[in-house]
């Protein structure tokens, strides 16, 4: 099942989530906040990985260069005195264009190529900002420091970056489920299922694997501008292959190719790392990143269509069992 | 006037392209045979130049039984990664794609287990030989002179391997055509272990050259993979003689830039490279079409 259906009861459930996420800050839990804000980032990078490689088809492995791209150049503008509300908007701008310059060439190409050549574009840009001879521009090693946050009073600062990013994350997910319910996202899935099916009954794949790549660096660019401003810095480990492998096991945990399945698995893996991080002490802490390796092949061995689809499997059973446990209550 | 600085330039560079030419080799013939694209083949070169170091540094034996057992431990954990990882994951669907995924975390783990043990630290290797010697005015160590000696050695090897054993003529069967390989008998599964093992085990020899050149440390085998990456496109992947003949264009490109442009422009002028030729030309030099 590809499409989500929303049945009443997935949208109560859905409700009920969304609406704890707006009252959470009432409780007030600095700690949980950020780790929640950092759940909406990584949802966004997910779920815009996620058209591409689960809905799309497409093996693309750069998705932290759309995010670099938008988080590098609002963080440069708001370092040059730029507004942070203009340098959000040129960033996420530019990265869309990158987005289109690089999967021009890109969507020309098959299968492996294709996760090669976007893996370049993803190493390129970390060893060109790492660049001793950039570093006016880019930072060097160090990244852009003191970007200056949102121009919004102290005391709200930190309610405003949450629901800014769950903002963010609503848009995502809202475009991506209007998208995939248009006749534009089923031809992006029949694409997926079968390029030369789809281009005989007059679906233009070119063009459908162009626009997902190009929204997918949208959305990337749009939290990767928000990631500059809410931290105050962007630096080359934005851009490390551990980070890319993070959200790769957000999106195989929670189901490829399902629209909750990476929310589900961006919640789970970020508090996981969080809390791991914050319980461990000093080198320990890296443990995590061993965990987080470990768990792509056990996932893919194990639970090859993640969390999601493990739910629909146990739901028909589970709903037999009440059914005839029902008439003896 | 003398031309010595030429001469080290060619030299440091044919140094690069033998070391480059092990590591791709491995990762361009287990594409070609087997179609994983081993991204954990970085860390298979860390680990096996830190098993040569722990036996040279810290229990003092010589390279006599460092070298086989660092060439060991990559043989064994590209066969441990083949049983445990690769094989359960050959016959469901998207397995191209879930190889890089799996072996891509495989290969960060194992390198956060050498952080875990080493620490980041950057150990030095001893030479296998130290020392220096002249050749036409240029100064050379001989440590790279075992270099140039064991890389080209490895590579004859396994092209004679590859040629005359019965082993050797599987695999490139098994490249050539999988299903006509099956039909004459041959057991895909030894074929497929054999040469994950095999590529593992040339990726660390080139471990084990480069570590005295460079300093040890985790990440060590990050950098030789990406330009495994560059280079097995360059070549074409799959094709053994594109590759060798990428590594040593690569490694005089690479001498000749870090000496006119820089250290750190290298990799990233090598990325443009690689991207161009993904468009122009995705075969690379001496691949099959597509």
């Amino acid at each position: 099942m590809s499409l989500q259906k929303f049945d009443r009861r997935s949208q109560v459930i859905l409700l009920a989530a969304i609406a704890s996420i707006v009252i959470f800050p009432i409780f007030d839990n600095p700690f949980e906040e950020t780790v929640m804000i950092t759940f909406f980032m990584w949802t966004v990078l997910a779920v815009s990985w996620n058209l591409l490689l689960g809905f799309g088809g497409i093996p693309a492995f750069g998705n932290l260069t759309f995010f670099a791209v938008g988080g590098y150049t609002s963080a440069y503008l708001g370092l040059h005195g730029y507004s942070p509300w203009a340098a959000i908007l040129v960033g996420t701008t530019f990265s869309a264009i990158v987005g289109l310059g690089m999967g021009a060439p890109t969507l020309r190409l098959r299968g492996i190529y294709v996760a090669l050549f976007t893996f370049a574009s993803e190493e390129l840009l970390r060893n060109t900002v790492l660049l001793a001879d950039l570093v006016p521009w880019t930072g060097g090693s160090l990244g852009l420091q003191g970007v200056p946050h949102f121009p919004i009073d102290t005391r709200w600062l930190s309610l405003f970056n949450y629901y800014f990013a769950f903002g963010i994350l609503l848009l995502t997910c809202g475009s991506v489920f209007l998208l995939l319910r248009s006749r534009v996202g089923l031809a992006l899935i029949s694409v997926r299922e079968s390029e030369l099916y789809a281009e005989s009954l007059g679906v233009n794949v070119y063009r459908h694997k162009l626009l997902a790549f190009i929204l997918s660096a949208l959305f990337s660019g749009f939290v990767g501008a928000f990631y500059a401003h809410y931290t105050g810095a962007f630096t080359p480990s934005n851009l490390s292959f551990t980070l890319l492998l993070q959200i790769l096991v957000m999106i195989l945990i929670g189901g490829l190719g399902t629209q909750i399945g990476p929310v589900v698995g961006a919640f789970i893996l970020t508090f996981l790392s969080e809390y791991l991080r914050a319980s461990l002490a000093g080198q320990v802490a890296l443990f995590r990143l061993a965990v987080i390796g470990l768990l792509i092949p056990i996932v893919l061995i194990l639970f090859p269509s993640g969390l999601a689809r493990l739910v629909d499997r146990f739901r028909k059973p589970l709903r037999r069992t009440l059914q005839r446990a029902a008439p003896t209550i | 006037m003398t031309y010595g600085w030429v001469l080290d330039i060619l030299l440091s560079g044919v140094v690069l392209g033998g070391i480059y030419a092990l590591m791709s080799t491995g990762l361009t013939v287990v594409w070609g045979t087997v179609g994983i694209l081993n991204f954990a083949q970085g860390a298979f070169i860390t680990w096996s130049a830190y098993a040569a170091w722990i036996l040279l540094v810290s229990w003092g034996f010589g390279y006599i039984y460092a070298f086989p057992v660092a060439l060991l431990v990559a043989f064994a954990l590209g066969v441990a990664c083949e049983i445990l990882v690769f094989r359960p994951l050959r016959d469901k669907p998207n397995s191209t794609y879930n190889y890089i995924y799996a072996s891509a975390g495989v290969g960060m783990a194992l390198e956060t287990f050498a952080l875990l043990a080493f620490g980041p630290r950057r150990a030095a290797v001893p030479p296998i030989l130290p020392g220096t010697t002249e050749i036409f005015g240029a100064i050379l160590s001989l440590q790279n002179v075992v270099v140039i000696l064991f890389s080209s050695l490895t590579l004859l090897a396994f092209w004679f391997f590859l040629k005359k054993n019965r082993y050797g003529i599987a695999m490139r069967a098994v490249a050539q055509d999988m299903e006509t390989a099956r039909l004459v008998g041959i057991n895909l599964e030894t074929i497929y272990l054999l040469t994950i093992g095999l590529g593992s085990l040339m990726a660390g020899v080139g471990g084990v050259l480069l570590a005295p050149i460079y300093y040890l440390w985790p990440t060590l085998g990050g950098i030789p993979l990406l330009k495994g990456f560059i280079i097995v496109v360059f070549g074409g992947l799959g094709s053994i003689r594109g590759t060798v003949l990428a590594s040593f264009v690569l490694g005089l490109v690479e001498a000749f830039a870090a000496f006119t442009l820089g250290l750190g422009w290298a990799l990233p002028t090598m990325f443009v490279f690689m991207m161009l030729i993904l468009i122009i030309k995705p075969t690379g030099l001496l691949g099959q079409s597509l």
